[in-house]
């Protein structure tokens, strides 16, 4: 699934920056927000393909 | 005697009149016959029907008399109330009756005795007695005379033929003269047929008529040959008469009376009354002497009946004033013994107004007043039992109270000495209840740790201070017990010290969850620490993994191990994590109807998959009702337990769940029993606190949460050793859900 966009939702930035690590690698695009109102406002930016919402 | 009935009574009487006048009547005819039966019955009758009278009335008074004394005796016998006074007082009168009147009587009788004796003294009966002899002899003396000279006159008649027809003139002077010559009143001479030949009267005689229709018998007689004499009252007083025949001269049987002479010798009035007299006087005294005795009995008997009048009078005067004294008394008695049997309403007739009436009056208001006293009584007592009830009822409403709850109560009086403690503080301090009272307050809390409670009644005592409060920490063998202690002073209205009460709240509890509490909160804020930093080290580790390609295999190698080692550990951090995240943030308690077995078959089921060689076996009660639980909660309980009871054998062995149910407590159990090795003694304090665990991974909440789990059901859990080896887990709800205690 190449250049399927990803969308990351956790406070925790380092979670986002391993995540977003490990997608980029793999070779899709991300967009890591650190809020729900943020994760509202990009999803109508850019309807994402999946979202990664605070895992734990 | 027995009381009669006023008709009885008045028909007992009229017999007993009728009876004393049918005595009457025979006493007389008897006393006739036998006292005098030659005296003239006209007297006699009222002399002997007197004395019969005064005897009979005499024996009548004594019998009245001695049947009320009899009586009185009687009543004093028997007790009868009063009867002891009136005895007295009749007896007094009595007494006081009989001497002056016995004095009297024995003086007057004696007197009359006297009196009468003196009546008839010879010298009385003498003088009486000659002088008859006298006026006798003076009577016959002038008969003599005029016999005498009635035969002197015969003879000179005879001799001188003086009864011829032819010498009636010499008859008239002869007779003139002779009756002057010898005082002669009357002279008087009849033919021998009877018929007056002459007659000379004295002038005191002229109003006299001699003879009325020719010769009397006297003259008759004296014609016949006899001399007689008679005695002939006048007017004007007696004439004592002598006939005597006139014979012829011829003596032998030629002797014929030829007439006869009559002498008559006058005897003046008073002369004659006084001879009269004489002879009635004797003769009245002869009549009288018989009667003497009689008559002395007729006023000795009237003596004895007046006084006995007297005596009877004043008894029956006693009597009465007794009566009148003991009447009200009997009733005053008869009173108090109806008062004392109870009867408060009995009320006595007030009579008159003397003090027996007085007291009588009080004796009323007395019982009257003890009526309210006793109405009140009850009315007091009725209240006091109401009140009594009542304070019974608190009493026990209060030990109930105290008994039931957790809270420690003791009370101390004054001295110090324990007064009340509850079950929940003998089981606090481990003293008996009934032991514990009546003992010093030093005495039953001793001890080093203890002492601060003395303490803090004192401190309590104070005058301003009412209670204190500390916090206790006290060692129950290996466990502690917190508690709160608190002391308040009791006072009395006066403000003085009346005793203590201490109050012990538990709050082991309440501090064990407040740690858990906290305990959480920490739990959940490191879990949320730690799990943040590891998810970035694990993708940085897989990362790693999957793009580094080294050049050679050495190198290859070692990333490709020590990343393993990195996720891995990694991986066990989290898992660790998640089990606290899991105690920290339960889920919510949402109970409903749950038949509890299926879920611990699932359980089950999870295992037997899991450790094919584990010997886990399920046993269900058939009567299991639904219990009102968490489903999840419960799996959750169930599956901890199994857990480490799997754990405990090893993964092979014996397993055993239970579930049972106890209709008599509304209970039911869930157990899990294990064939391991058991659990130490000492390790079971801190069994079911957080942090405590034998296992090598994993953080010992297991056994907590399922603590958490039974607590928040109302429930219970409890462990104990397992028969022939092992352990045995019980947790015990109530079918009837109570509210938990502590907040999930």
């Amino acid at each position: 699934m190449a250049n399927e966009h990803i969308l990351i939702v956790d406070d925790e930035k380092a979670i986002q920056k391993a995540l977003r690590g490990v997608l980029e690698d793999e070779g899709y695009r991300v967009t890591a927000v650190g809020s729900g109102s943020e994760a509202l406002k990009a999803i109508t930016e850019e309807l994402p393909d999946v979202v990664f919402l605070d895992i734990w | 005697m027995p009381l009669l009935s006023e008709q009885n009574r008045r028909k007992r009487n009229l017999v007993i009149i009728a009876a004393f006048l049918v005595l009457i009547g025979g006493a007389t005819v008897f006393d006739l016959g036998i006292f005098a039966p030659e005296l003239p019955v006209a007297s006699n009758i009222v002399i002997f029907a007197l004395f019969n009278l005064n005897l009979i009335v005499f024996l009548l008074l004594l019998l009245l008399l001695f049947r009320n004394l009899v009586k009185v005796w009687f009543e004093r016998k028997q007790q009868v109330i009063g009867a002891r006074f009136k005895a007295k007082l009749v007896l007094a009168f009595l007494l006081l009756s009989v001497t002056p009147a016995a004095l009297i009587f024995v003086i007057a009788s004696n007197f009359i005795n006297k009196s009468i004796e003196g009546w008839f003294k010879p010298q009385v009966e003498r003088p009486l007695d000659q002088a008859l002899a006298v006026a006798q002899t003076y009577y016959n003396q002038l008969e003599r005379t005029a016999v005498r000279h009635g035969q002197h006159i015969a003879r000179v008649i005879a001799r001188d033929g003086l009864l011829a027809e032819d010498r009636r003139d010499a008859l008239a002077a002869f007779l003139v003269e002779q009756q002057d010559l010898l005082s002669i009143s009357a002279l008087t001479v009849y033919t021998a047929a009877g018929q007056e030949l002459a007659n000379v009267k004295d002038p005191v005689l002229s109003d006299v008529i001699m003879r009325e229709g020719g010769p009397g018998a006297e003259v008759k007689r004296g014609l016949a040959g006899q001399e007689v004499t008679t005695v002939r009252e006048l007017a004007t007083g007696d004439l004592i008469e002598a006939v005597t025949p006139i014979w012829s001269a011829a003596r032998g049987p030629d002797r014929k009376v030829l007439g006869a002479v009559v002498v008559g010798s006058h005897v003046t009035e008073r002369l004659e009354q006084k001879v009269r007299g004489i002879s009635t006087a004797f003769r009245e005294y002869k009549q009288l002497k018989l009667l003497k005795n009689p008559i002395k009995g007729i006023y000795i008997l009237l003596f004895l009946l007046m006084t006995l009048i007297v005596v009877f009078s004043f008894t029956w005067f006693g009597l009465h004033l007794a009566r009148g004294i003991t009447g009200p008394i009997e009733q005053l008695a008869e009173g108090t013994r109806e008062v004392a049997a109870g009867n408060l309403a009995y009320k006595v007739e007030k009579r008159g107004d003397d003090e027996i009436a007085v007291l009588v009056e009080s004796f009323n208001r007395m019982t009257d007043d003890l009526l309210q006293s006793k109405h009140r009584l009850e009315e007091a007592y009725i209240d006091l039992q109401d009140k009594h009830t009542e304070l019974e009822d608190r009493r026990r409403y209060i030990e109930t109270v105290l008994e039931a709850v957790t809270t420690g109560v003791v009370s101390f009086d004054a001295l110090g000495r324990v007064t009340t403690i509850n079950r929940a503080a003998a089981r606090m301090f481990g003293i008996a209840e009934t032991a514990a009272v009546g003992r010093l307050l030093e005495e039953v809390f001793a001890g080093a740790e203890l002492r601060e409670i003395v303490t803090l009644v004192q401190r309590a005592r104070r005058p301003r201070a009412g209670s204190a409060a500390i916090e206790l920490h006290l060692r129950r063998g290996n466990a502690s017990l917190a508690l709160l202690a608190a002391a308040t002073a009791l006072r009395a209205e006066n403000g003085e010290y009346a005793g203590a009460v201490l109050v012990f709240d538990d709050l082991t509890e309440l501090l064990t969850a407040q740690r858990l509490a906290a305990w959480r909160e920490v739990a959940q804020r490191i879990a949320h620490e730690i799990k943040n930093p590891l998810t970035p080290i694990q993708l940085s580790a897989q990362r790693l993994r999957r793009r580094m390609a080294p050049h050679d295999a050495d190198e290859q190698k070692l990333v490709q191990e020590c990343t393993e080692t990195i996720i891995q550990e990694v991986d066990g951090l989290r898992r660790l994590v998640d089990e606290f995240s899991r105690f920290a943030r339960m889920p919510a308690f949402v109970p409903k109807p749950s038949d509890v077995r299926p879920i611990v078959e699932s359980v089950a089921a999870l295992y037997r998959e899991s450790h094919p060689a584990l010997a886990l076996t399920t046993r269900h009660a058939a009567d299991l009702p639904l219990l009102e639980v968490d489903p999840d909660h419960i799996k959750r309980a169930v599956l901890n337990l199994v857990d480490n009871a799997v754990e405990a054998v090893g993964g092979t062995g014996e397993v055993l769940v239970e579930t049972h149910f106890l209709p008599g407590s509304a209970r039911v159990r869930l157990v899990v029993s294990d064939t391991g090795p058991g659990i130490p003694q000492e390790a079971r304090a801190k069994l079911f606190l957080p942090h405590f665990s034998t296992k090598v991974t994993g953080m010992g909440l297991g056994l907590p949460i399922v603590k958490e789990i039974a607590s928040e059901h109302g429930g219970t859990v409890s462990l104990e050793d397992n028969e022939p080896r092992g352990s045995r887990f019980t947790i015990e709800l109530p079918v009837a859900r109570t509210p938990a205690t502590v907040e999930a």
